[in-house]
């Protein structure tokens, strides 16, 4: 089970580096999902002393990561209908694509 | 002991990948085999519910949302034909394999999951309907 906490805290940190590093929202959305997937994976010593808690934990977990996609989904989608990019420089650059 | 290490591992080096791959398709394809490792290492631990719910909520809803915006806006539907092809005869091999290879054995459900499985597929419901909603409200801005 330690090492569930330990590959889950590298998935983490993978992913939160992930999101200083990367500039395209799409690689944004999928750096939260590895951290979420982190998460998952330190969760499963608390599943398993505490099957109730770390089974509440689990629904929140998922419910959230849920709510994240469906808003930053919803972002892309909408960004890529106005600016037809997903690149954050070139939105912060304000530069028309032909 | 060995067979959890290696799903571990497995699992790192996917989500470890799903970010340092330049693909965005290859990249959420990543993502859902490092979601799948764990919760294969749940379903060997004997969490049943957990992996129920990691399976076909988390990666039936959300992460297949995330597969389809990269494919949309990672080139996947620019690739040619034949590579869309082969993928898809790589991965259908691959179930393939692995459900002959992996000993078959009665399954053991243990009791946890039959009294969680209303609210399961209650949250698994609200879920899919709220991404839908999602979509739909950014298809009409």
């Amino acid at each position: 089970m330690i090492a569930a906490i330990a590959v889950g805290l590298v998935l983490i940190a993978v992913g939160l580096y992930g999101l200083a590093a990367s500039r395209n929202m799409v690689r944004l959305l999928i750096a939260v999902e590895v951290v979420v997937v982190g998460a998952l994976a330190t969760l499963a010593p608390v599943l398993s002393t505490a099957p109730s808690v770390g089974l509440w934990a689990l629904v929140l977990l998922i419910s959230m990561a849920a709510g994240e996609v469906a808003i930053i989904g919803a972002v892309i989608y909408m960004t890529y209908a106005v600016a037809k990019t997903t690149d954050l420089e070139e939105l912060r650059s304000g530069r028309d694509r032909p | 002991m060995f067979l959890e290490y290696l799903v571990l591992a497995v699992a790192l080096i996917f989500g470890v990948l799903a970010v340092l791959v330049k693909d965005n398709a290859v990249a959420a394809l990543s993502l859902a085999f490092s979601a799948a490792t764990v919760a294969a290492y749940y379903a060997l631990a004997g969490l049943m519910a957990a992996s129920f719910l990691v399976f076909v909520v988390y990666i039936g809803s959300v992460i297949l949302m995330v597969i389809v915006t990269a494919s949309m806006y990672g080139g996947f539907f620019d690739y040619p034909r034949r590579y869309k092809a082969a993928v898809a005869v790589l991965a259908v091999v691959a179930a393939l394999l692995l459900w002959a290879l992996i000993p078959q054995a009665p399954p053991q459900v243990s009791q946890e999951l039959q009294p969680n499985f209303d609210l399961l597929a209650l949250i698994a419901a609200l879920l899919v309907s709220s991404l839908v909603v999602a979509i739909e409200v950014a298809k009409r801005v």
